[in-house]
């Protein structure tokens, strides 16, 4: 971001795309998240086979009201894809 | 001035070929009048009213013509002046339209985005190759936070999005606002890196010790592998920094109590690394 290579330019920073994400103070979605980190650790750390613990734990921010409500297709989670890494 | 190199220069040769001209470093009415009565013979007009008003007007450019010099290098100044003002939007314009030095691609408004995403579907190839993400966070010493990434890379390929999540936990005794920064690299990967939900560039305010998993998520435009600059490289690191939000000490103090304005902090907790303090060993009375 701040590369002081040529000159001082600060670069302004670009929000990322849907915004943040509210913190989850009351850790209503950590079991998820630990289960996730669990999951990774086993598949050498590729997440797309670990996409059912993912939609998992998008799932409980949404119930929660900690993240916007998306469809499944909006948040990359496609049923070819899926039948893909299942093959 | 460009009048002055060029009588210095050419007046070697004018006085070799015709000596009986003097050539004078600032126009004179005599020059003037030989000028312009050379350009005037040009025309062929004998009128002696024509020629006075003639005269007049030749006379009037002549005069002017070192202010209308002066006039044309002075705008050109300001010019450059103004488009020294002007570089730094431009610039900003064109690293957002090309990416160039790390700035990542702007994006556009929530519909766009679902878009963008949907699409990935038919642009994902199995033959990209695998590309491993590495995750860091740099410790700010004023900053009483730890603050780690959970896992410390993925692997995923180029049109997949991914998970990610970082751990953060207030050390200090008073409830503290901070914000986050992050970094891509290499710097022409940034481009490509698109992220769609974080927690960085907004407040985040964490009690007193108070633990939080905050997470990433983002994907990697399929062009990546498109891209001549960006051949064989298949590592991409992903850094945070977390920062105190500046001049919200007092509000993170007050914890929205309005009464409780008189809180300050003490100079021990103000000072860097005042949350490492704690590692001193206590001594308990007997």
């Amino acid at each position: 971001m701040t590369s002081y290579t040529l000159a001082k330019k600060v670069i302004a920073p670009v929000k990322p795309e849907r915004g943040v994400f509210p913190l989850d103070h009351q850790g209503e979605c950590k079991e998820l998240m630990l289960k996730y980190m669990l999951c990774l650790s086993r598949n050498e750390s590729k997440p797309s086979k670990c996409q059912s613990e993912s939609k998992e734990y998008f799932q409980c921010r949404m119930d929660r009201n900690l993240m916007k409500k998306h469809e499944w297709e909006d948040l990359g989670y496609f049923k070819e894809q899926q039948k893909k890494i299942t093959d | 001035m460009n009048l002055l190199i060029s009588h210095h220069i050419v007046r070697p040769f004018l006085l070799k070929n015709f000596l009986h001209i003097h050539v004078l470093p600032s126009s004179s009415s005599s020059v003037i009048l030989k000028r312009f009565s050379s350009s005037f013979n040009n025309n062929n007009n004998k009128n002696k009213n024509d020629f006075e008003k003639a005269f007049k007007r030749f006379e009037r450019d002549e005069k002017n013509r070192h202010l209308n010099l002066a006039f044309y290098l002075s705008s050109g100044a300001i010019l450059m002046l103004g488009l020294t003002y002007a570089s730094v939007p431009l610039y900003k314009m064109f690293c957002e339209a090309t990416g160039f030095d790390g700035i990542i691609k702007k994006t556009g408004d929530e519909d766009t985005v679902s878009e963008n995403v949907r699409q990935l579907s038919q642009r994902l190839d199995k033959s990209h190759p695998s590309i491993r993400i590495h995750f860091s966070s740099t410790p700010s010493s004023l900053l009483p936070w730890t603050f780690e990434p959970e896992q410390t890379d993925i692997i995923i390929q180029p049109g997949e999005t991914a998970l990610a999540f970082y751990r953060a936990k207030n050390e200090s005794n008073r409830p503290i606002i901070g914000i986050a920064t992050y970094n891509v690299q290499p710097s022409q990967a940034a481009f490509y890196f698109n992220k769609i939900q974080c927690f960085c560039f907004e407040e985040q305010r964490l009690e007193p010790d108070e633990e939080i998993d905050m997470p990433v998520f983002f994907y990697i435009d399929p062009d990546f592998v498109r891209d001549p600059s960006l051949q064989g490289i298949r590592d991409i690191s992903l850094s945070y920094t977390f920062f105190e939000s500046k001049g919200t000490e007092q509000l993170a103090l007050m914890g929205g109590d309005p009464t409780k304005i008189n809180l300050k902090l003490k100079p021990s907790e103000a000072l860097p690394y005042a949350h490492r303090q704690n590692d001193k060993v206590k001594i308990v009375p007997v």
